[in-house]
């Protein structure tokens, strides 16, 4: 299934990272998940510039963002995916350590999809991680046009 | 001595009880180069007139044996001195003394506490317009009633315009002062505020930095235990838990400690709510707490309030759930929610016939992280009470317990005049 979309992860930390493909190697999906490591990388994904000049793959089929990460944070990957008419359809996750009201209420006015706090307790953490990975990348409809 | 070219030196009488006010003002006038004598009452400065013949007179009003207001009727009646200009040095705090001063006769206020340069203003202003007195005297008097009360004045037109102008020229002032204030008080607070957002971004910092590497910790041993639960023995297996544990447990005092300080910081929504349908709704959500439990509630009937709907639910949360988990060695747990309303107040309470606690330490209970019981008897970080605390004191109301050791325990709180239709 080399056709099936891509799961891109923004996430600077590499124990989140391990932590966070454990458990998606876990529900058995066959998406492939794409990691990047701050916010600037990820846009380069997105708009297939820089290192990504050459990514002929499709956009993916979820984002998962970091809010605090190097650069460029997750907030600010969000608003520039949500203002723009080619990357806004892509539906995007906040996954984070924190429930700050701000970067809730800053997620939610910029149209972010989902907001997941990430649990300490490491079986509620796979749990989670694992349903957004079931939820977006085979339960939820993608929206059209974008196959 | 005169070292000050504009103003020639004068010769001027102080009348103060204050020693020290006497002083301070001496040294202000001496500095411009005037002669002073000090008067320690209005009655040792009328002795002093016919010897010193001062050009102006500054008196307080408020002295023993004779006060200002009296010992200017005495100088305006007198033919010698009425001339000479007298300015009394009050509080004002009651246009009262704007009545009294001109019964009197005074030429001119100066409002307590002054600043030195508009003491020497108001002595120059009266030293300048002394000599037109002369032309004017002709003093009709002049009836007039203020707060009921009958007055009559026979102060002469110059003497009105002066005494008005400087109460004018005061209300003026104090007002620069009040601006001043102002300013002061607006930079006071935009130290407060950088000092609040300070404080917001390093519990932000908090909030993601220290709770990612107890994510990690439970994470990789999560991971590990998945690698080696077959190798581990018993022990091995109960350290891995103790860990895991202990992580957990740091993760909550973090959010607890975390939610603790966004109390204080978070805007109070004040609207009419209904504590009886609050109380209801809390009970419900604590079943999970009461499952398997024999609990005899009493709920009396609550009042709707204005109060921040989702901070009381907090309160009730605490307060309740609280209640359930010290009856938990109760066979059949008692606990009641009543009201006490007073003219002012009305006091909410819960009390329980729990484990209660020693008064001895009553102090601690309401204090962050702070607990009574072990965490192996009793579960909790010890922040809730704290928490109803905070939110009461920002409701502007108070919070206080009673209990004894083994035999139950009563919070209660109060809110202040917070009732139905106001």
């Amino acid at each position: 299934m080399t056709n099936l979309k891509r799961i891109l992860l923004a996430e600077d930390n590499v124990e989140d990272i391990q932590l966070t493909l454990e458990a998606l190697a876990g529900c058995h999906l066959a998406n492939q998940v794409m990691v990047v490591r701050d916010g600037a990388d990820a846009l380069d994904y997105l708009h297939r510039r820089g290192s990504f000049y050459n990514r002929s793959d499709a956009q993916p089929v979820v984002i998962f963002l970091d809010i605090k990460m190097p650069k460029v944070d997750g907030v600010e990957v969000l608003r520039q995916i949500k203002s723009d008419p080619t990357l806004r359809m892509i539906p995007v996750v906040m996954v984070t350590s924190s429930r700050e009201q701000q970067d809730l209420l800053n997620s939610y006015q910029l149209g972010v999809n989902a907001y997941v706090v990430k649990p300490i307790d490491f079986d509620q953490f796979v749990h989670a991680i694992q349903e957004l990975g079931l939820y977006w990348a085979v339960l939820n409809e993608p929206p059209p046009g974008s196959e | 001595m005169s070292s000050n070219k504009q103003e020639s030196a004068v010769k001027i009488l102080i009348a103060e009880d204050s020693p020290t006010q006497a002083q301070q003002l001496q040294h202000i006038l001496e500095q411009q180069g005037h002669d002073v004598s000090v008067a320690a009452n209005g009655r040792i400065a009328l002795e002093m007139m016919p010897k010193i013949k001062p050009s102006l007179i500054i008196s307080d009003v408020n002295m023993p044996e004779m006060d200002g207001y009296e010992l200017c009727r005495r100088v305006k009646a007198d033919e010698n001195f009425r001339l000479v200009p007298i300015i009394l040095v009050t509080t004002m705090s009651d246009p009262q003394d704007v009545i009294r001063g001109l019964e009197c006769g005074a030429d001119s206020f100066v409002i307590k506490p002054y600043e030195d340069n508009y003491l020497l203003h108001r002595v120059r202003y009266a030293l300048a317009n002394r000599d037109l007195h002369e032309a004017s005297n002709v003093g009709m008097g002049v009836e007039i009633y203020f707060n009921g009360h009958r007055h009559f004045i026979t102060a002469d037109r110059l003497q009105i315009l002066n005494l008005l102008l400087s109460t004018y020229d005061a209300a003026i002032q104090r007002n620069k002062e009040l601006n001043n204030s102002h300013d002061e008080l607006r930079a006071l607070n935009a130290e407060l505020d950088s000092a609040n957002k300070e404080l917001e971004s390093f519990s932000y910092s908090v909030s993601h930095d220290l709770r990612a590497p107890l994510r990690h910790i439970d994470g990789f041993l999560g991971l590990l235990e998945k690698h080696t639960a077959h190798v581990l023995d018993v022990k091995g297996l109960s350290y891995l838990k103790t860990i895991s544990e202990s992580a957990k447990k740091m993760g909550c005092l973090i959010d607890d400690l975390l939610a603790f300080s966004r109390m204080a910081r978070v805007e109070l929504m004040r609207k009419e709510m209904d504590m009886a349908s609050l109380v209801k709704e809390t009970i419900k959500d604590l079943g999970p707490e009461i499952k398997n439990r024999k609990i005899n509630w009493k709920i009396a009937s609550l009042p709707v309030i204005q109060a921040d709907l989702s901070m009381m639910r907090q309160v009730f949360t605490n307060l309740l759930s609280n209640a359930i988990k010290y009856t938990r060695t109760r066979e059949v747990a008692e606990i009641e929610v009543g009201i006490k309303t007073s003219a002012k107040e009305i006091i909410f309470f819960v009390r329980d016939n729990g484990v209660g606690f020693d008064m001895e330490y009553v102090d601690k209970l309401f204090g962050v992280f702070q607990r009574l019981h072990r965490a192996e008897d009793f579960e909790g970080t010890g922040i809730g009470l704290a928490n109803v605390r905070r939110i009461i004191a920002r409701h502007g109301g108070q919070t206080w317990a009673e209990g004894m050791a083994d035999s139950g325990a009563t919070f209660y709180f109060s809110l202040p005049g917070y009732r139905r239709g106001q």
